[in-house]
């Protein structure tokens, strides 16, 4: 009986992946696959310096936020867990804001006119340019490293630290050399090779802080396909760009199974000696860095309310907010704001249906299936989804498809997280009562993990709020969203707009991790 | 309640909220405010048509609403942040087959090119054509797939706080070497009408003039280059770019306004003799307008005396319509018909053939 569920379920999960990703993947990059294609972009110029931008940005932010994300995760072992909570729970919000408030909050902070870039002018730096590029995707990526560090050490066998401890006599660098490195370094490794992935196939934040001069080839495809209608370069270069994400995937993989499972529940081991000028260092990392993390986003808010030279404003609101046709987003703010919640819930519902097949029976093909679509960008699926799908399933659909895939490797994480929660003793005695196959999965298995189920759901549904690549490629404006629109206000110069839009929906996605922090952190 | 039903009602809902809510955005009859009739027309512009002028407000309203006051047709009017992201826009709606532009306002004389290769537009010679100047109809589209609406020339406009006249006299596109090259702020040719005509300008003098390839020009300044000219201008006026790629008639606008001659205008000069790009707005009908009547009713008003006379003190442009006296501060503009044009050295088919790629090896001059 078990057998067959598994394999009912490897199979049900083989026809998911065929049919929401391999295929359409495959069908978006079919037109660009042949060396003619592929040679033919290659011998532009432009694409080739696009090659070599998105390369060196990806190696430098990669290094930049594992650096600054490891450091970071060392120095909140150095303090309670309970106090580093909420750095922890902050480094969520920002690694799951969506891209346009991140955009947002850099030009806000940095940009022209900025918070902090008027008062230190060569702040500027960051809010544009090669530097602003680089430095947005440190802020995204700074908690993906940190996190994955610091789960690596809460795993130090205490017993370690105390004998290197003693035996070093408290001094800093052996228990560096000897525990953090060993410990850390597949999650240094694994944080690089995903920060890598992010950072090189990433779309709105080189379009909007990089312009012409730093292009990725993220964007590239978008040029090609939107703009000059070539389907086949778009598809070649997403070809080219998925060439090195696969390799940076293989890399991920490999390092990421060598990291020790989620520690649930255990008590974090004071990795450094707590000499006081070790604890001085420590808070100002933190401080740093979450200053680093927090400014540009309160910038956001801040700026949402001011009028560029005439005080405050409540305009930018009334504008997100308006059940009028808006010319500059072409559908009303209020349609907007509706699609966006439209999208997110059936996204959580899709996903999260979906994402309990492959957490619960996907077994391999799961896993082959999730590590896969670190591989595949947005745009790329996006295409995929048009080629094959959009001559009969309308936007929404595919949007909500878009959405979907994007949300399943958190959602399927966070399930089975939850699954595995579920005591060996309640699922032998269920078994030995009877429960078998679905029966089990839905009476026994699914309530007991209910507080997975409420985070896997508020993760699709943060996922699909901030949703940006793919829904740019798909969408009419009749189906943007929030963070469509955003773009869309700055694209008019419409500052308040912007910012308020961004504003209502990092509020949106604010209050759904902070709701579920305390439970997201054993997810993280 | 039972557990059962609690689950079940859950389903039922989300089933509920799934169709209901994808009835509602997808537009079904019962829940969709617009319709195919003729009392409606959509316009698609750039966002900064006519909003320049002392009260722009107002201006809106005596053109669009002044429309439907005339004809009982409504305009719905949706705003890109430049001309070329409108076209994409328009030619996406052909290519798949659902158009719901009916007119297009600011396609310039070369993107009409990219428009007529394309497809999105009909023909169309509204009755009026007779007020518009000939000349500018023959050199923007003999075939009226769209009428001229206004004609300027592209200039490097600069503010005289932080350069003098001096420096700008004599300009030549080398003189950006050096510290100039570094406060001046251009449009993005792909997105901007802006942008491409000053693409072409750049490419003409060094081409038809100097004989030099143009792209060295854009390796060594690598000037800052921004999305659409609103956001170029924005640049501008505060403070942080001192020379804008933008029009001639700037400092009739900066006199308009300020009674002052802060912002200047200049061409980029050949032994002495200033040289200019001659960009030409139009108005046409997008092939397939679903309001295609509404959508003739409308290019004839725009191209009437009684809109045409709002461009000058509101899009800063000269007027298409010959009928239209130009205010007293356009004597500080440079005159389209003072300057010599490189539009006339370089001629539409040679455009044609090689725009796509002059676009690619302006990227991979700008980039990286």
């Amino acid at each position: 009986m078990r057998v067959r569920a598994a394999y009912a379920g490897s199979v049900i999960s083989f026809l998911l992946s065929i049919t929401l990703i391999y295929a359409p993947a495959l069908s978006g990059l079919a037109p660009g696959l042949s060396l003619a294609e592929i040679g033919k972009v290659l011998s532009q110029d432009f694409i080739r310096r696009a090659f070599i931008f998105s390369l060196t940005q990806a190696s430098i932010s990669s290094a930049l936020a594992t650096l600054i994300g490891g450091a970071a995760a060392v120095a909140l072992t150095t303090i309670s867990s309970r106090a580093a909570s909420p750095i922890r729970a902050l480094a969520l919000l920002s690694f799951m804001a969506p891209p346009m408030i991140v955009v947002s909050g850099f030009t806000a902070l940095y940009g022209r006119g900025g918070i902090l870039s008027s008062a230190v002018p060569p702040l500027r730096a960051l809010g544009e340019g090669f530097g602003g590029v680089v430095a947005a995707h440190v802020f995204y990526n700074i908690p993906l490293a940190m996190n994955l560090v610091y789960s690596t050490l809460v795993a130090v066998p205490r017993e370690l630290v105390d004998a290197v401890r003693i035996y070093s006599g408290g001094r800093l660098w052996p228990v560096i050399k000897r525990v953090i490195i060993p410990y850390a370094s597949p999650a240094l490794i694994a944080s690089y090779a995903l920060t890598f992935i992010y950072c090189f196939a990433s779309f709105a934040i080189p379009l909007t802080l990089g312009g012409p001069a730093y292009s990725t080839l993220e964007v590239y495809i978008y040029y090609f396909y939107r703009m000059l209608f070539d389907y086949e370069a778009a598809a070649a270069t997403a070809t080219v760009q998925l060439a090195v994400l696969a390799i940076a995937t293989v890399l991920f993989t490999l390092a990421y199974a060598r990291l020790p499972p989620p520690p649930v529940g255990r008590r974090v081991v004071a990795v450094l000696p707590g000499r006081k000028y070790v604890r001085t260092v420590s808070f100002a990392v933190l401080a740093v860095v979450a200053a680093y993390l927090t400014l540009p986003l309160i910038s956001v808010v801040i700026k949402s309310f001011l009028d560029p030279g005439n005080g405050l404003t409540l305009r930018g609101y009334e504008r997100v907010f308006s059940p009028v046709f808006d010319q500059a987003i072409g559908a009303s703010g209020m349609r907007v704001v509706g699609n966006t919640l439209y999208f997110a819930v059936m996204t959580a519902v899709i996903a999260v249906s979906a994402g309990s097949f492959l957490a619960f029976i996907g077994g391999a093909v799961a896993d082959a299936l999730l590590t896969t679509l670190l591989a595949i960008s947005p745009l790329t699926l996006a295409m995929g989804l048009l080629n094959m799908y959009g001559g009969f399933l309308p936007a929404p659909v595919l949007i909500i498809f878009a959405h979907t895939i994007a949300a399943l490797p958190l959602v399927v994480k966070s399930l089975r997280l939850g699954f595995l929660r579920v005591g060996r003793e309640i699922a032998d005695a269920a078994r030995v009562l009877g429960a078998r196959g679905l029966f089990y999965f839905l009476r026994v298995v699914a309530p007991l993990s209910r507080g997975s189920y409420f985070v896997a759901a508020a993760l699709a549904v943060v996922v699909s709020l901030g949703e940006f690549g793919a829904t740019y490629l798909i969408a009419r404006p009749e189906f943007y969203t929030l963070g469509i629109v955003i773009y869309s206000f700055r694209g008019v110069r419409d500052w308040p707009a912007s910012y308020a839009a961004s504003t209502v929906l990092l509020a949106m996605s604010a209050t759904l991790l902070l709701l579920l922090s305390r439970r997201l952190e054993r997810w993280m | 309640m039972r557990k059962e039903h609690v689950t079940v009602l859950a389903i039922v809902a989300v089933v509920v909220i799934g169709v209901v809510g994808y009835l509602v955005l997808s537009g079904y009859p019962p829940f969709a405010g617009g319709s195919a009739s003729e009392d409606v027309v959509v316009v698609y512009t750039y966002e900064s048509l006519l909003a320049w002028g002392p009260d722009p407000d107002a201006t809106y309203k005596k053109v669009f609403e002044g429309f439907t006051n005339a004809t009982g047709i409504k305009v719905e009017i949706r705003k890109f942040s430049d001309a070329g992201e409108m076209l994409a826009e328009v030619i996406r709606q052909v290519k798949e087959g659902k158009v719901e532009a009916d007119v297009v306002i600011g396609i310039d004389n070369i993107q009409i090119i990219k428009a007529k290769e394309e497809g999105v537009l009909e023909p169309f010679t509204p009755s009026n054509i007779g007020e518009i100047y000939d000349w500018l109809v023959q050199d923007y589209d003999p075939e009226h797939y769209a009428i001229p609406y206004d004609y300027g020339v592209i200039a490097f406009v600069y503010d005289t706080n932080y350069v003098s006249p001096d420096e700008m006299s004599n300009l030549t596109f080398e003189s950006f070497y050096g510290d100039l090259g570094k406060t001046l702020v251009v449009e993005d040719p792909r997105t901007s009408s802006t942008g491409l005509a000053f693409l072409l300008y750049q490419i003409g003098v060094y081409e038809k003039y100097l004989g030099k390839d143009w792209t060295q020009w854009w390796r060594d300044i690598k000037p800052k280059v921004v999305k659409s000219w609103g956001d170029a201008y924005d640049l501008f006026l505060n403070e942080q770019y001192h020379v804008v790629v933008s029009y001639g008639t700037d400092p009739a606008y900066s006199y308009f306004f300020y009674n002052s001659t802060r912002y200047g205008a200049a061409l980029a000069t050949y032994n002495g003799k200033p040289l200019a790009w001659l960009q030409i707005e139009g108005i046409g009908i997008v092939k397939g307008a679903p309001h295609r009547k509404a959508a003739e009713k409308f290019v004839e008003w725009f191209l009437s005396k009684e809109v045409q006379k709002e461009i000058p003190l509101n899009n800063w442009m000269y007027p298409a319509n010959k009928n239209v006296e130009l205010p007293e501060a356009y004597k500080y503009a440079i005159n389209p018909l003072d300057v010599e044009l490189v539009n006339n050295r370089l001629s539409q088919e040679e455009i044609e053939a090689n725009l796509d790629n002059w676009i690619n090896e302006w990227l991979s001059a700008v980039s990286g």
